[in-house]
């Protein structure tokens, strides 16, 4: 390229003359060019860069979401099986051949004396507990055997506290409610009349109760307070009762 | 702008990220029941804790264990058997009538229980019959 002011020769990309100094317009109007295609270049390439970015951050988000979900649906998903699965209610429901075998084992079990055996059986594969709808037929006897099991377990946690030399545990009036509730209830069965003598001999034989306060008991109305010797310290009474008897 | 874009999905990352934890969280807690509680229902613990029981406080306590535990079936056949044994010694216990329960605990004997149940019940017919 020649100079404009000294005709010398020198490149073209020189911004000036090396001999007299002069401003090379084109190489000046080139690298300002040059400037601006560089400056729109790095802006470019930052939006490029951050749309990038962000599309890599948006599928990231989404993958992980999905991927999130669907392990937390999948073990929401086990839980409810496991849970349907091995719950006790899926043991209440019986029905066909299982039904018809359980009431078989039950009808064997009233026969043989298993009175708290058949209750258990009953109760267990019930979904309405102690109502034993699943088991109409026996449903009558086996809430006998049920207030008769209460009663039953009252008067053995008693004898064991006996049995370790504590003091009597003698007839408490949540004992009292359990033996009302026992004799309370309307069914006429054989099982019942059973159980009952049974009670009776727990009342008279461990808690010192008369026939006639056992009568008493059996026919008091519901809302009154059950005495002894025109007392209702029936606590210390049968406790009085029971150490004369026992330390014989 | 590009530090605000970003914010927004890490932001996203994190909420997802502690929300699968507490759900996975629940997730154990809920498998962790349910597998205890299906342990604890299997036959074969349940045999297992009857004998502990036995061993521990004597066969007198079988009663119990098979009440609370409700345990019916034919595998506790045995304990059934003793229980039965020792509700009639029980009753024989407070009762002036000895000999029907008696009777019924030799019944018992009869079967050949054998071990600690067999010794527990002899010991239950000695002792109505000294009373």
């Amino acid at each position: 390229m020649k100079c404009t002011n000294c005709g010398a020769n020198f490149a073209s990309d020189q911004l000036r003359c090396p001999y007299c100094g002069t401003v090379n317009e084109h190489a000046l109007k080139l690298a300002k060019e040059l400037q601006t295609y560089d400056a729109a270049y790095e802006k470019k390439r930052d939006e490029l860069l951050e749309n990038g970015t962000n599309q890599v951050l948006r599928h990231l988000t989404f993958g992980l979401g999905i991927v999130f979900l669907a392990i937390v649906l999948v073990s929401f998903g086990c839980a409810a099986f496991f849970q349907y699965r091995f719950s006790e209610k899926s043991s209440y429901q019986v029905t066909g051949a299982r039904l018809t075998q359980n009431k078989e084992t039950i009808g064997r079990y009233l026969d043989e004396g298993q009175y708290i055996r058949a209750y258990l059986l009953a109760s267990t594969t019930d979904p309405t507990g102690e109502r034993f709808q699943n088991y109409p037929e026996y449903a009558a006897e086996l809430y006998d055997i049920y207030n008769y099991s209460l009663v039953l377990m009252g008067v053995l946690q008693s004898m064991d506290s006996m049995d370790e030399g504590n003091n009597y545990a003698s007839l408490q009036d949540t004992d009292v409610i359990s033996f009302q509730i026992f004799y309370g209830s309307e069914s006429n069965s054989a099982v019942k009349e059973e159980l009952t003598r049974e009670v009776d001999g727990f009342l008279k034989n461990y808690y010192r109760l008369t026939e006639e306060e056992i009568e008493a008991l059996k026919t008091l109305e519901s809302g009154k307070q059950f005495t002894l010797e025109g007392s209702a310290d029936i606590e210390g009474i049968t406790k009085k009762r029971m150490e004369a008897y026992f330390e014989e | 702008m590009k530090n605000k874009n970003d914010a927004k999905y890490y932001m996203l990352i994190i909420t997802f990220t502690i929300l699968f934890f507490v759900c996975m969280a629940f997730c154990f807690g809920r498998f962790r029941t349910l597998a205890r509680d299906y342990r604890t229902r299997s036959l074969s613990y349940r045999l297992e804790a009857i004998e502990l029981d036995e061993d521990m406080f004597g066969p007198g306590h079988n009663y119990f264990t098979l009440y609370f535990d409700r345990d019916y079936e034919k595998e506790f056949d045995g304990y059934w058997a003793f229980s039965d044994a020792y509700l009639a010694y029980v009753k024989g216990r407070i009762s002036e009538e000895k000999a029907p329960y008696i009777d019924q605990i030799n019944s018992y004997l009869e079967t050949g229980p054998g071990g600690a149940r067999e010794k527990a019940a002899r010991a239950y017919v000695e002792e109505l019959e000294g009373q």
